[in-house]
Parts: C-alpha cells; structure tokens; sequence
C-alpha cells in the first residue's frame, strides 16, 4: 500500500511540472496503448521447432488510424501481439505491418471497428523539438492508470540500440519517472516527441528515439517497398594519431578519418579503398573523430550523416585523400541490409535456412546462432569460428558470401563415425563448391541428395550411403520428430544472392 | 603423444594422501622402515617468469614437494616441483640437514625430473625403491608415500587403483598421456611421491581434479621408463608425435568411398602435421591398417596386452630415433610405410614453457613478443578484447589454417607501457605482427632486425586480420625510449634468446 501511494504522489507531483510538455490529458489517455505481446524464437539447434513460447510487454503509441507505433525489439518473433488501453481490461488483436531491427522500429495495424478500440485516436508526431526539450514521459502504472513525469533532454548521439548492435540516432532523457517498460512515449508541446527504448534506473536516464526516426519509419512502413535505412557499405575508424596523420599526409586542421573495409557490393566499394581519408561527406567537414556539425542536433557522428540525413538511392558528394591527395567521388548509398554480411547479425532472430540429410544438419553462420551458446559464446564456440566472427564478419569476398557450417549432426546408422563432428565450415557439397545456403540447396536439388561433405581442412570426405538415404531420413523424421528436413527462405524480388 | 590444445581438467599439482592404513593387506615387499629411507622432502624456491613483464624475474613462491630415490643416485620428482627453480634443497625423513639439489633432467610433456645431490654424505642411511615390472590392476591396494601438508613428517597412506586411463597433463597443457586414478583425498605438498604395490614403484603421484574428492591421479610406470629410457643417453628428448589427426571407419559408405575393402579395418588420415613424425611419409586420405604388426580396428584401437587401447598407444612407448612400421591403405593397395620417430623441433605446439628466459622487444613503450601458452594465461578470460579473442585461434589453428607459413613463432604486440609516443595504439594490442616496414617477419628476430629501417621516418606495422596499420614516428621513438625504459624499470630494449 506504501509504495502505491508514494506513486500516486509522484504521478501528481511530475503531471504538475510537466503540464506544458503533455497534450490535453484526453488525448494521451486516447493514444496509449499497452503491447502484448507472445514470442516464440526457432530453436537455432533445431531449427525445425521452436522454442518455449514467452510474453513480453510494453507500450505503444497510435499514431495513425488503426496504427500502433512500437519497439521492434518488444515484437521480435511474436506470434501474438494484443493491444489494451489505458484503464481497460479488453484487449485488442492487432497485425505487425513492419518491423526494422536496424530502427529499433515496429509498426503494429488493428482494427478500428473493433468495439474495444473506440476512442483511440492519434497523436501527432513532432516536427522538430530544441536540444533541450522539456518533456512529459506517459506509462501505465499497475492500476494502468497514466502516470506521467517529467524529464529534459540532455544529449543527443549516436548510440548503440539496446537490443541490435547498430548505432541509431538517441536522444537521451533525464527524468525521475522509474520507466518501467519499452515504448513508453514521450511528448513535447502536446506532440510525440519519441519513444523510449531504455531506461537505466541507475543513470535515470531514458534512452529516446525521437520523432523524425518515427516519423521516417511510419511512412516508409506504409509505402511499397519498404526502404530502410540508407548505408554506403564501409567501415571506418577515427584518425588522430598525430604520427599516422602525418605519415597519411593529411591536413592539419584536424579533418578526416580513414576508411578501414568496403563491403563488395556497396556504393563503397565502387568509389571508395581502405586507407582512404574521408575530409567531408555529403558537403560536411568530418572531424578525426568522424563528428559533423548538424544543422539540427549540432556535433554528430557521421553515421547520422548517412542514415538520417539521406535516403537509399542517393548518391551523395565525398572529399577524399588517397596517395596524399585530396580528390573527389560520389559515393552511391543503398539500403542498409543485414544480408550483405558474411556473417550475419540476424538480431531480428529470423528462421535460419538450413538443410537436414542424413542426420548432418547443415546452416549458415549467424551472430545470433553463436550467441545462443550462452553468455560465454567466445569461450564456448570453436576459435576458427570466433575469429571468423570478430575479423571477417563484413567481410566477404564476393556478395553474398556466407559462412556454412556442419551444425551438427543428429545420431543415426547411417552416419556413424561422422557424430563427433559440430560446428565445421563446409567447403564442397558433392565434391562441389559451396558459398551459403543457395548453393547447398541447388546442388543438393540436382543430385537428388547430399551424398558427401567436405569440411574445411578435413582431407576425408563425410560419405553418405545413397542407398540408405531415403530410410534414414525417413527414420530421422520419425525418431527426432523432425516437421520439415529443410527450409528454405522466399527470396526477395531482385535479391541479388 | 595426443595432444589436446584445451586442458579440460583442473588438475592441481597435488599429491596423493590415503585414508586408511591396513598393514595387513599392504603386502609390501620392502618392509615400510626401508621403503621410507628413499623418500625424500624438497623444498623449492621458484620465480614464475611473467609473461607480461617478460624483462623482470616474476614473483618468487616457496614450496615443498617429494621425491624418491632411484639408484644411481638419482632422485625422481615430478618437473612441476622444480620447474623455475631458483633454488632447490633436499631433506631426509628424521634427519634435520638439508642438502643442495639440482635438476638434472626434466621432461615437461610428462611432468618427470630427476635431481641430483652433490655432497656424498646425503646418501647414506639411504635405500632406492625399483620399478614394477607392470601396472597394476583395478582394485589392486597401492601405498602412497610423501610430504603433503598437515605436517612435516613421511606420511603413509594407502588405497586402491580405481581406473587406468589416458588423460591430461596439467603441467604441459597440452599432453595426454596414460595415467593411474587412485581412491584418495588429494593435498598440495606430495606431489612426486612414490605409489608403491608389493614394495615396488608403480606410479608417481603427481596432480588431482580440483572439484572432485577421491580422485588422485599418478604418473604410471610405462611412463616412468620411457622418461628413465629416454634421458639415458645424456638427454631428454621426449615423445614423439606421428602429427596424423584420423577418422575412424566405422561408417560403411565412408569405407567404400575409400576402396577399402571388407576383409580390411583402420582409420582414415583426414590431417597431417606439418612438424609430425608422418609428415612427408604418409598422405592425407591414408587409411592406417597397422602399427607394428597390430591391426587397427575401424574404431582406431588395437588389442595389446588383452586390452582394447588407441594405437597411439605404441608411439607412447617409443624413443626418439626409433621408428614406427606402418601398413596403409593408399590408392587401392596396401603399403607398408616405416615412419621415423625424429620429428622437427615443432614451434607450434604450445606447451607452457618452463626454465627459459622469455624474449621480447620493445619499440616506443609497445612490447612485443613471441606467442605462448604462457603469454595467453596472463590475459583475462573475460575480455572482451577481439585481438585478444584471437590469439586462442593463432595457437590452435596455427598449422590446422596454415596461419603458420613464413614463421617460426607469432609476434605478438603484448603490452603497452603508456607514454605520448604510443598513446593511440591501444586499438593493436593482442595483434598479431604481419609485415614490419614493408617486412615479412618470421619471429621475433627479425622484427627487431625490420625496427632498423623505417620508411620515411615512420615505423609501419601491419597486424593479422587489421586493415589498420600502426604508425610510429622514427626519431619520436627513439627520442623517447630512455624515459620509458626508466619509468618502467625495463633493463634492456630487447632480449631475443640464446
């Protein structure tokens, strides 16, 4: 009962301060909604079943009629996503329209007929918000009545997002408001300021992604195709080291960081060498810590430059010095994709494509599949494929490039003396060469079958009886209540794989 | 002889301590007041090297172990006792003297050293204790004598050979060699006593597991001879490595893939090391049917002795300079392929290194040095270092990836010792050396050879797996390397071995 009062207390107390930040309290009330969400992941050993089915919960805001918008990371792998107003008990079945782990983004659609849903209505989006903004925070407390507080904008960066390992533009939010969920919303002048996407009880600081990210995500989400964030495919480090500078010849007045990989594929790798010294992009000086002056946000990493400021498709002007001297090119930007990877990230924790013949179970290597070896992955997986990771993850030599490995490999007569094997990279399937998946299932399709394995510095080839191939799969099946031996992703119109 | 790169075990250097003391069924040939004249307590000052301040004499320990004599004056310990000794004493049950030891022989791949004493006097009153002629068998009583801690006395106790297995040497890291499992309590301080069946040495105990109770391990008799047999010559050699990793042919579609017939059995060579005894002899996708007249089961084991054991069983035995007669399976025909056990010196192999003065060179405060297993235990486990992460993949994948072409060791940068000079290197450390102005380096040597021209007034170094290169100024370092040396206590910019 103590702690019920002193947060009805403190709900007063910020609802007081925050006043000018909120809009009409009818209108809050009207745009909040709970997300609930079910989840289940494939089982990334088994990748035929999945794992324990789980919930999550967060908040949401409409922000459109009939749209929910939300954090990608609450509806990754949902199987059911409900929505519940403020104060209601009903909950409302909604559909995910789009969802971009890059963003941290997730657009959700219900139906406006539904009788639960009467009353909720948008709240406009902001167009722009000062650097400093006071803002109101609105979350549910466990009676679900709003409970709103107070907070300042303090910094705005680009950050790693809490639940992907890419950076995303963040606002970050000082508030007292113990934000106990993801998505919450955040107003400024009686508009959606953003969403919160973290909150550290320690720092009480809320991690925001503000309102020009939503609003970008909410309108590409509804316009065939969906563009995403735009990338040039390069990697780059600061360049400050007064030695290198010099030895680079590069200027003394403090510009330019240097190019350190290009994914082949990108708009990178047409105009732009490792070893590159990048002075300006898209007409800004980058200083040797890869900051620009924003015209909006003030000292930014470069990565916003890109991201945030241009959109796929564009080419965009860029200021170089190779060989000591400064020279020109345009640099072609393309949608950010995760696939360009040699290793993938796959942080949405899609379906992994695999196969399963003979017992050898056979995938691609994804951030996401070491990481599900525990906390202590790096100490667990094989080294070859650590390194693999940690060096060459964006790094392969031809796009589309993957990683296959021998997964593992499920008991069964018909591959004795090969069960030991776990975690190999594959070279040759058939006797022939194998970059990802794609090739594994065209071989595999035209010889009717995987008949032998060569796995990377393994001079003995993994041999399958052919003749016992059929049964065995059969018995496989049956014994491991395998649902489906293979699957195999739609591939994307004009995927370039 | 088998290796494995990842030391499973936590094997402490402990010793055995039995509960029990039944005379009754101890059946000791030497009557115990005998027995006991051998036994002998050593008391060690040792300096582990650190690895991380390869110029200093690390940090010094005292310790106490046991050893036993063994004829001709000899004492027999485990080499984990005097490892770094700097300074080796030897006292005899109820006699307070304490005499001057030093090692003669150590054999670090199984964790067996003899000592000798100077002065005469120290073997009178003494007796030797003699081999077994065999092990022993499960279940078979073993007496245990030693120094464990408690107290400062012989101690006896006893118990029974609960397994006889292969397992890992904790001393190397990296060897697995035959051990004896015996039913005891296991505590630090007895380490290279005496395991005694019928008055005679069957075994040398030497390590325990850390988590596990009743548990003690021992270094068996073939073991034992082979290290007494190897270092008869005037040195130790140790074991040697056929450096044929194999698959087992168990699976039929595999055997006929092969050729090999049904009358036929062995394993399949899938890889050769590079510095293996079998290298250059045998080829990759040979099938090995026998090893010195034994067949060899699809499974990979051969009968000897009425036993089922790993035909590497064999090598186990064998001396450097022997050879090994093996028959092979290689395209459609049976070989016969003598395989001579003198295998090259192998760089790669990552034993923990004991008794040598590490190497190192520094340049403007940033350390380098060769790659050890000794090198990487002083790195946290849990940083979260990606050039740190690496390293465990230069020392396993070493040969298997062939990231060992063109060297002898991997020069690693392994510290900084901060200083404005060197102050944006600190994204290189735990990188492996590639190229040293514009140099391909093949050990430590040449990088400090390479350190003599730089290009243009920058040293620049390439790393393994980096686009990044790292960039010194020429005269910034060399302006600045008295300073550093004096700030951090560094004696000489570089020691490069013998």
């Amino acid at each position: 009962m103590k702690s019920f009062a002193f947060s009805l207390f403190v709900a007063a107390a910020a609802l007081a301060a925050a006043g000018r930040a909120l809009p009409a309290r009818a209108a809050v009330e009207d745009s909040l909604v709970e997300v609930l969400v079910t989840f289940q992941e494939y089982d990334p050993f088994l990748p035929w079943q999945k794992r324990q089915p789980d919930q999550r919960e967060g908040y949401g805001v409409v922000v459109g009629d009939g749209l929910v918008f939300t954090t990608e990371s609450l509806v990754r792998n949902q199987t059911l996503v409900e929505l519940r107003r403020a104060g209601r008990g009903e909950k409302i079945a909604a559909r995910l329209v789009m969802a971009d782990c890059r963003l941290d983004c997730a657009l959700l659609r219900f139906d406006t007929a539904a009788p639960a849903a009467g009353g909720l209505a948008a709240v406009p989006v902001a167009e722009t918000i000062p650097p400093d903004a006071q803002v109101a925070i609105v979350q549910l407390d466990e009676t679900r009545r709003p409970q709103r507080g107070d907070g300042r904008v303090v910094q705005i960066a680009v950050k790693d997002l809490p639940h992907a390992p890419h950076g995303a533009l963040t606002f970050s939010v000082l508030t007292e408001l113990n934000v106990g969920r993801a998505g919450a919303p955040v107003f400024h002048g009686g508009k959606l300021a953003g969403v919160l996407i973290a909150y550290s009880r320690q720092d009480r600081i809320g991690a925001m992604l503000p309102h020009n990210t939503l609003a970008r995500f909410v309108a590409d989400a509804q316009t065939e195709p969906y563009e995403g964030v735009a990338w040039a495919g390069f990697v780059w480090k600061e360049l400050v080291d007064p030695a290198k500078r010099a030895y680079l010849r590069a200027p003394d007045d403090g510009r330019g960081v240097q190019i350190m990989t290009c994914l082949p594929g990108t708009g990178a790798a047409e105009a732009l060498r490792p070893g590159d010294v990048v002075l300006s992009w898209d007409g800004r000086d980058i200083d040797n810590l890869g900051f620009y002056d924003d015209p909006d946000y003030g000292r930014l990493n470069l990565a916003y430059l890109i991201m945030g400021r241009r959109r796929p498709g564009d080419k965009v002007p860029v200021r170089l010095l190779r060989d000591g001297r400064e020279r020109e090119a345009d640099v072609r930007l393309a949608r950010w994709s995760d696939d360009d990877a040699l290793i993938p990230e796959n942080t949405a924790r899609e379906r992994p494509e695999y196969l399963l013949e003979g017992g050898l179970l056979l995938r691609e290597l994804t951030g996401r599949y070491l990481q599900s070896h525990g906390p202590e992955w790096m100490n667990r997986v094989d080294s070859r494929l650590t390194s693999l990771y940690l060096t060459s993850r964006l790094a392969p030599e031809r796009p589309g490039d993957r990683i296959v490995i021998l997964a593992a490999v499920l008991p069964d007569p018909i591959n004795v003396g090969y069960q030991h094997f776990g975690n190999m990279v594959v070279t040759r399937v058939n006797g022939r060469p194998v970059s990802n998946m794609r090739d594994v299932f065209k071989i595999a399709g035209e010889d009717g079958m995987l008949k032998a394995l060569t796995l990377r510095t393994v001079a003995v080839d993994l041999v399958l009886d052919a003749e016992q191939m059929e049964a065995a799969n059969t018995r496989l099946e049956r014994q491991y209540r395998v649902s489906a031996r293979s699957y195999r992703r739609e591939p994307a119109p004009g995927d370039s794989r | 002889m088998m290796k494995s790169t990842v030391n499973p075990a936590f094997a402490l250097a402990l010793a055995l301590a039995l509960a029990a003391a039944d005379t009754a069924t101890a059946g000791l040939a030497v009557p115990f007041q005998t027995a006991r004249r051998s036994v002998v307590k050593i008391h060690v000052t040792k300096q582990e090297d650190d690895y991380s301040l390869p110029w200093q004499g690390g940090r010094m320990m005292n310790g106490t172990g046991t050893g036993f004599i063994i004829g001709r004056r000899r004492i027999l310990t485990n080499a984990h006792i005097v490892s770094n000794a700097r300074f080796i004493q030897i006292q005899k049950d109820g006699d307070p003297r304490r005499y001057d030891a030093a090692v003669r022989f150590a054999g670090h791949d199984c964790d067996l050293a003899t000592l000798e004493v100077a002065d005469p006097s120290f073997f009178e009153g003494t007796t030797s204790l003699e081999l077994a002629g065999a092990l022993p068998r499960l279940s078979d009583t073993v007496t245990v004598l030693g120094y464990p801690m408690g107290g400062d006395r012989l101690s006896l106790t006893r118990g029974v050979v609960s397994r006889i297995d292969y397992s890992v040497y904790s001393h190397s890291g990296v060897d697995h060699h035959l051990v004896l499992q015996v039913d005891a309590a296991i505590n630090p301080g007895n380490s290279g006593g005496p395991v005694l069946f019928r008055g005679r040495v069957v075994g040398l105990a030497f390590q325990g597991l850390a988590w596990a109770e009743n548990i003690g391990y021992a270094i068996p008799v073939p073991v034992i001879r082979r290290f007494l047999d190897d270092i008869a010559d005037g040195a130790y050699h140790g074991y040697q490595e056929l450096g044929a990793a194999t698959l087992e042919l168990r699976n039929a579609a595999l055997r006929r893939a092969l050729g090999l017939p049904d009358s036929r059995s062995g394993v399949a060579v899938h890889y050769l090391d590079p510095f293996g005894c079998g290298a250059g002899r045998l080829e990759e996708g040979d099938v090995l049917l026998a090893i010195d007249g034994h067949d060899i089961a699809d499974d990979g084991t051969i009968r000897l002795d009425g036993n089922g054991v790993l035909f590497a069983e064999l090598l186990e035995r064998k001396q450097w300079g022997e050879a090994i007669d093996l028959k092979v399976w290689r395209k459609g025909s049976a070989q016969s392929v003598s395989v001579p056990l003198t295998g090259p010196a192998d760089p790669f192999g990552y034993r923990r290194i004991y008794d040598e003065r590490p190497p190192y060179a520094i340049l403007a405060g940033l350390v380098f040095a060769p790659l050890s297993r000794n090198y990487l235990e002083t790195i946290k486990s849990s940083t979260s270092e990606t050039n740190a992460r690496r390293l465990l993949y230069f020392l396993t994948y070493a040969k298997i990836d062939g990231l060992c072409e063109g060297r002898d060791e991997f020069v690693v940068l392994t510290r900084r010792l901060p200083h404005p000079v060197n102050t944006y290197s600190e994204s290189f450390l735990y990188g492996v050396v590639g190229t040293v102005n514009g140099t391909r380096v093949r050990n430590l040597r040449e990088f400090n050879g390479a350190l003599a021209s730089p290009a243009g007034g920058f040293h620049v170094i390439r790393f393994e797996g980096m686009e990044d290169e790292l960039i010194i100024g020429a005269e910034a370092a060399a302006a600045a390397a008295p300073r550093i040396m004096e700030a951090y206590a560094v004696p000489a910019p570089a020691y490069l071995g013998e």
